[in-house]
């Protein structure tokens, strides 16, 4: 019934400029969390897998949430499949139900997107069994952040789906 | 044309309580590959073993970009005059720190030299007839303080004492063939003879292996002690040469039963200062 909604036309080449938009983001993540030395740090791979599961949810599939998963574990030294496990999860909930979240107004996805990002912050925190006295504030203020920054990471991933997507 | 638009729209607030054609059984067999991974990884750690893997491999392609960056550097230096001139600040610089090295070398012999100057000084008292010098090669710590020397083994006995430049640091707790073991002179059970310098009462000092720390045995609810008197080694017993400093008196307290003193004298020596250490016996 849904069918309608993802045109799957140049399957390979949309396939790959996802991961591609994928790979830049994870190296700005990288630079970013090494530049600051935070403990809770902006998940900007998460942020554009979320926009891509709810954009084309047909064709990023879940490879990518694994293998970027796998990089950011490696990355920061944690237990294998760590990003992978919630990686797989987000991605599940979001390509279930993307038509509901493509249906909310801008506000309402940067306030998914903040609740998301902080059960994967604390989750992650768990992970890496990092717990400083700032962490509280660290996780408050990543949380808020993700939510200002949703909407310019939604502009941006648009405009680029629709420039170079739609139009091969 | 108004057909189309209310098609459009009952799609649009059907499409709202759909779900997508993402399946619990799409996602399994990913999670249960993840699971796996994450078992081998808790069990084997092969994260990190992977991690060094990834650094080794793409360590040539950093390499690259840090060559490139020197070598345009260098290339554009060379045409410009200021190339001699860095060449020279750079041959300066080697220089400079090959100075500061020897600086350094320098140094550190000069105090070797004043610290067996100090002990030679020793040897040349009347208190002292046999002298073996050391060389400091282990320390271990405090709650088990003890020093390790590397010195002729031949001439030791177990009766000698240990002095460093800063005076009288401890006694001999073990001798190995080349090898003496120094306990420190608050070490438990160690007794010293010594002498109060402001009233002249011998007195005994006794070490319980507290750091620093020596309590004087026996002393008379009425001796004449003050905070801050200085208590030096009276040389009774022929162990201990007379005239060294073993400490100053920091607290003074009456036993439960009221008829003794229980003084604490804080130890002068510093243990493990210096590198040499004379082995003596009065």
């Amino acid at each position: 019934m849904t069918e309608y909604l993802d045109k799957r036309s140049n399957f390979i080449s949309v396939y790959f400029f996802i991961g591609i938009t994928i790979f830049f983001t994870f190296l700005l993540e990288v630079f970013i969390s090494n530049f600051f030395e935070l403990s809770v740090y902006l998940p900007l791979t998460l942020m554009v897998l979320i926009y891509w599961n709810m954009a084309l949810p047909k064709n990023i599939g879940l490879i990518w949430a694994m293998i970027f998963g796998f990089c950011l574990d490696i990355n920061q030294e944690i237990l294998l499949g760590s990003h992978v496990i919630l990686f797989l999860f987000i991605s599940y909930f979001t390509q279930r139900y993307f038509h509901r979240l493509r249906a909310l107004y801008t506000v309402q996805q940067s306030l998914f997107v903040a609740i998301i990002v902080l059960i994967y912050q604390i989750f992650l925190i768990f992970f890496l069994s990092e717990f400083t006295d700032t962490i509280i504030i660290e996780l408050v203020l990543m949380t808020v952040m993700a939510a200002l920054i949703w909407p310019i990471i939604f502009g941006i991933l648009r405009q680029l789906r629709i420039k170079f997507v739609q139009s091969n | 044309m108004f057909q189309k638009e209310h098609k459009q729209t009952s799609i649009a607030s059907n499409a709202i309580f759909t779900t997508g054609s993402m399946r619990v059984s799409k996602l399994l067999p990913s999670v249960f590959i993840t699971l796996i991974v994450l078992a081998l990884d808790y069990n084997f750690s092969i994260g990190k073993e992977i991690k060094s893997i990834f650094l080794n491999t793409f360590s040539p392609l950093s390499n690259i970009s840090q060559s490139s960056k020197q070598f345009s550097n260098e290339v554009s230096l060379f045409f410009t005059s200021q190339y001699k001139l860095v060449s020279d600040l750079e041959k300066k610089n080697k220089e400079k720190k090959l100075l500061n090295f020897e600086l350094l070398k320098l140094e550190q012999l000069t105090k070797e030299n004043e610290e067996l100057l100090a002990l030679m000084n020793y040897t040349k008292s009347n208190e002292i007839s046999k002298s073996v010098i050391g060389e400091i090669i282990d320390i271990s710590y405090f709650p088990k303080e003890l020093i390790g020397i590397n010195t002729n083994t031949e001439e030791i006995s177990e009766n000698m004492v240990a002095l460093s430049m800063n005076g009288l640091v401890g006694t001999i707790d073990k001798i190995f063939p080349g090898y003496v073991k120094i306990s420190p002179l608050y070490a438990k059970e160690v007794n010293i003879p010594g002498l109060i310098q402001r009233t002249n009462q011998n007195i005994i000092l006794e070490g319980k292996g507290k750091q620093n720390k020596l309590f004087i045995k026996n002393l008379k609810n009425n001796s004449n002690i003050k905070i801050k008197d200085k208590v030096f080694t009276s040389g009774l017993g022929g162990k201990y040469p007379k005239g060294f400093m073993i400490g100053i008196v920091e607290k003074i307290s009456i036993t439960d039963d009221e008829s003794l003193l229980e003084v604490e004298v804080k130890s002068s020596s510093n243990f493990d200062a210096g590198t040499k250490i004379l082995l003596t016996q009065p």
